[in-house]
């Protein structure tokens, strides 16, 4: 059955407003960018809403985001910014490690900025929002195999970005 | 410390597992710079859908539309004139003064309309299209389904959820939520109200506010009009509204009345409001009512 009625929008939305802004952060390095293209993104979704199947607004979403991302003129390099929520309970008595550990971060963090976007993406919603491999390919449209594909090449990536002595 | 530093700094295969480990749950904990929540994002977003925002696909299209669309400006204004004037299917409703109305719209909503007020609505289509215009005062308790609009002269008001009561009236507006969640724009500004609350323009802005009683916002539905400090001519107004009669002068701009009367017996009516307020009337024999200062 087509249309997705308003108490279903609101469910929608509720449900993917972060994961898709963040879709959009991995691309963009912009917060601010991130929450204006997911803004018209699920306005266009709105507008369509007669003819939008709720089983398939998930993909539409990413397509439509996606769309309104590569539209955009400028695509300068942002550095990219994350929060780290470390588990300092574990290593409390070992300022050393901590340090080591905050160092370790930041260069990680500079690797994922160096990072092709694509792997990037695929990468983070992993490991950020929780996605299965399976869940990343229906939202992206792409093949499970094509996912595993971008996630091992973006490990390999960090990897030999971070195997240097420290 | 130095164990985990050996480990992953070499070059044996099992140091290359480590590292690997170390950048999967590193990077798990990495979270997003903070930004609006989704709730102030989808708030953000009915208010842009309210003012009818409408996204553009290309920038390259702007030039185009640019002349096309004063065309279309044009068509659309005559099509808004067709549209409110001679379309046959638009059904009018009117509650004349001296009595009330009760409707039921092709949805099953159900619509009270206050003496003096009427609505008016396009009857084919309506689930699809759930759009009433109104003049006056009309409290809507709206059935789930697609989006409610409720068009006013100052103001709009869309449904989110369920019951809610609208004065519109010369250069009044207040919306008071009943039941669910509405919402309000008029001017540019947009407002989500939930049950208690109330929002009223004034001074060009959108002022939300709690009901000490909301109860009282919705009392003429029974017959029972309730003010509060109000100004004694417009308490005359509705007593013209309910009766049907005319207030021969009026000019109590100074006074502010706080009370209720029902509309029930007319008489008791002008003594409820006349007395407190220091004043007297009489109906002439045309109906007409002459109110003067009691000199007393």
């Amino acid at each position: 059955m087509a249309g997705i009625s308003q108490v279903e929008f609101d469910r929608v939305f509720m449900a993917w407003y972060n994961p898709l802004r963040n879709f959009i952060y991995y691309k963009t390095g912009d917060m601010e960018t991130a929450e204006d293209i997911v803004q018209d993104t699920f306005l266009k979704v709105w507008e369509r809403r007669e003819k939008i199947n709720v089983v398939t607004v998930k993909s539409l979403l990413y397509t439509i985001a996606n769309n309104l991302f590569l539209n955009r003129l400028e695509h300068e390099k942002v550095s990219f910014k994350f929060i780290s929520e470390q588990d300092t309970n574990n290593f409390s008595n070992a300022p050393d490690f901590e340090l080591e550990m905050k160092d370790f971060d930041r260069r990680l963090q500079d690797s994922l900025a160096e990072l092709d976007g694509r792997n990037r993406e695929v990468f983070l919603m992993n490991r950020i929002d929780d996605m299965t491999y399976a869940q990343i390919a229906e939202n992206l449209g792409l093949s499970v195999k094509a996912v595993e594909k971008r996630m091992s090449k973006a490990l390999a990536f960090l990897k030999e970005r971070l195997d240097v002595k420290i | 410390m130095t164990e985990m530093k050996n480990q992953y700094s070499g070059n044996k295969g099992s140091g290359r597992v480590e590292l690997e480990q170390m950048i999967l749950d590193n990077a798990s904990r990495l979270r997003v710079p903070s930004g609006r929540t989704a709730e102030e994002a989808l708030t953000l977003l009915k208010a842009r859908i309210a003012r009818g925002e409408a996204v553009f696909s290309g920038e390259k299209d702007f030039q185009i539309v640019d002349w096309v669309s004063s065309i279309a400006a044009g068509l659309l204004l005559l099509l808004a004139i067709w549209q409110i004037g001679f379309n046959p299917s638009r059904d009018r409703i009117v509650a004349q003064k001296g009595s009330h109305e009760e409707y039921r719209l092709p949805d099953g909503s159900d619509v009270s309309l206050n003496a003096d007020s009427r609505i008016s609505f396009n009857n084919r289509n309506f689930n699809n299209n759930r759009h009433v215009s109104l003049d006056g005062e009309a409290f809507f308790n709206v059935i789930k389904g697609s989006d409610f609009i409720v068009s006013t002269p100052a103001g709009d008001v869309k449904v989110l959820g369920t019951s809610f009561n609208v004065y519109a009236r010369e250069n009044s507006f207040r919306v008071s939520c009943l039941t669910g969640k509405i919402l309000v724009s008029a001017q540019d500004q947009s407002v989500i109200i939930t049950p208690g609350e109330s929002v009223k323009l004034a001074d060009k802005k959108l002022i939300s506010y709690t009901d000490t009683d909301l109860s009282l916002a919705t009392r003429w539905i029974d017959g029972e009009f309730v003010f509060e400090n109000m100004a004694l001519n417009l308490v005359f107004d509705e007593i013209e509204r309910q009766f049907n009669v005319n207030f021969a002068c009026r000019n109590f701009n100074d006074k502010f009345f706080t009370g209720s009367f029902s509309n029930k017996d007319l008489r008791i009516a002008l003594e409820i409001v006349c007395i407190p307020m220091g004043l007297k009337y009489e109906i002439g024999s045309n109906g007409e009512i002459f109110v003067t200062e009691n000199p007393d």
